[in-house]
């Protein structure tokens, strides 16, 4: 069995996961990043993005998340988001959807404040990002 | 015989209302008890959300953002967002909330602020129309509160907060303290104290303070920190309301089944003296009436 540490997965409504890793990536606000055991003490601003855990008993697990922050800290990974979908549960056909919807937000006129426009950006990349994992 | 007639009704009546409240009781205990799983499934999110504030205050210094100090020109104007419920029934949730949102907001309105109502539950709608506080929006989470639906309605108080559209934001709503005990309070949601007063209780903890890379910067950690943190302390507001009806409205209704219960006792013990009264009476005719033939 290879050498592991906790990870947890959270969101406001529910701990979405939490078990033994052997490796775990995201997506941070400046890229790719990866996590294995007995890392150092980080805190990392996530961007939209795919989470991928290697679980330490086998198999992987993907999750969208709708970015948030990562905390490695006494070998244990937390991520903190407001959403995180796992891949099995995402319906193509439903993300192509919410795609289309976030990008017809996107392009509407009127919505020119600047942050305003940054959230709704973020739906649109969280959708996009969905529909990715979903065409696998 | 039409006192027994009455009893017998009467008798009735109790009984169907005992079934209703006891059924009431039973329903509130399990929504109860979904509303606390609610509340207990988004701890460990506040919980950790608190501490990385703590130990990226600590590490910030001098916490400096908009969120966390008063505007620098006064608008004149305060919201107030009162947290109550659709329903009746619940004894004195909603009295002690809209008791203690007028003592708070009728003074602001008084003292020359403009006021913005925000009212969430029918109950409130109705005191503030009754007590002519107009009330700027309604609306209604319903007993599941979406952290979705929240959370937009805490961006948008931010939104106005950061725009100068108002002076600050205060959520008058019940706080589940344990099963037995809800206070009602005012909780002051912006300016949001989440960092300020949380800065260096890592340090003043005494403990070992793990050395931490952050990335980007505490400060640029903290700046996306900070509205999540308002957020999630008005979804917690809700969570709270949310378990603290079920919780009283549970209380009431077993109260009014124990009522109910000892009054059909008083009414049996009455119906079965006059029943009694009456069987006698006729024996004695029976008889007195024999007693004239003979």
């Amino acid at each position: 069995m290879p050498a592991s540490f906790r990870c947890s997965i959270v969101t406001p409504s529910q701990s979405v996961l939490n078990t033994d890793a052997s490796y775990v990536s995201y997506e941070a606000w400046d890229g790719q990043r990866g996590v294995l055991d007995g890392s150092s003490a980080s805190l990392t601003q996530l961007a939209v993005g795919t989470v991928r855990v290697d679980l330490a008993a086998g198999g992987t697990k993907t999750y969208v998340i709708d970015s948030g922050f990562a905390q490695m800290r006494g070998n244990a990974l937390t991520i903190l988001t407001d959403v995180a979908v796992d891949s099995a549960e995402i319906n193509a056909a439903a993300a192509e959807r919410e795609y289309a919807d976030a990008r017809a937000r996107v392009v509407e006129p009127g919505n020119v404040a600047p942050e305003a426009r940054a959230r709704l950006e973020r739906a649109q990349r969280l959708a996009a990002t969905k529909v990715r994992v979903a065409r696998g | 015989m039409a006192q027994i007639r009455t009893l017998r009704k009467r008798m009735v009546a109790v009984r169907t209302i005992q079934r209703i409240t006891k059924t009431m009781q039973m329903i509130a205990t399990a929504k109860f008890n979904q509303a606390m799983q609610r509340a207990k499934a988004s701890r460990p999110y506040t919980d950790t959300m608190r501490k990385m504030v703590e130990e990226v205050a600590a590490a910030a210094g001098d916490v400096q953002h908009p969120l966390l100090t008063p505007p620098a020109k006064s608008s004149g104007r305060e919201t107030f967002l009162v947290i109550t419920s659709d329903r009746g029934l619940c004894g004195a949730y909603n009295g002690q909330i809209l008791r203690l949102a007028e003592r708070t907001a009728r003074p602001v309105a008084v003292g020359g602020k403009k006021l913005r109502l925000l009212v969430a539950g029918k109950k409130g709608v109705a005191f503030f129309k009754f007590a002519k506080l107009p009330t700027e929006r309604a609306f209604s989470f319903g007993d599941k509160p979406k952290f979705e639906d929240v959370a937009a309605l805490a961006q948008e108080f931010m939104d106005a907060y950061l725009a100068g559209e108002t002076d600050a934001v205060h959520v008058v709503s019940m706080r589940f303290v344990n099963a037995a005990k809800q206070v009602p309070e005012v909780v002051t949601l912006l300016p949001t104290r989440a960092a300020s007063t949380s800065a260096g209780t890592g340090a003043a903890a005494g403990g070992v303070v793990e050395a931490m890379e952050f990335s980007p910067s505490a400060q640029d950690i903290l700046a996306d920190l900070i509205p999540r943190m308002v957020k999630i302390q008005l979804f917690q507001c809700f969570l709270d309301a949310a378990v603290s009806e079920q919780a009283m409205r549970r209380v009431a209704m077993k109260a009014a089944t124990d009522n109910a219960s000892s009054f059909g006792r008083v009414l049996k013990r009455n119906y079965n003296r006059a029943r009694q009264a009456k069987i006698t009476t006729e024996l004695t005719e029976i008889v007195s009436g024999a007693a004239a033939l003979e």
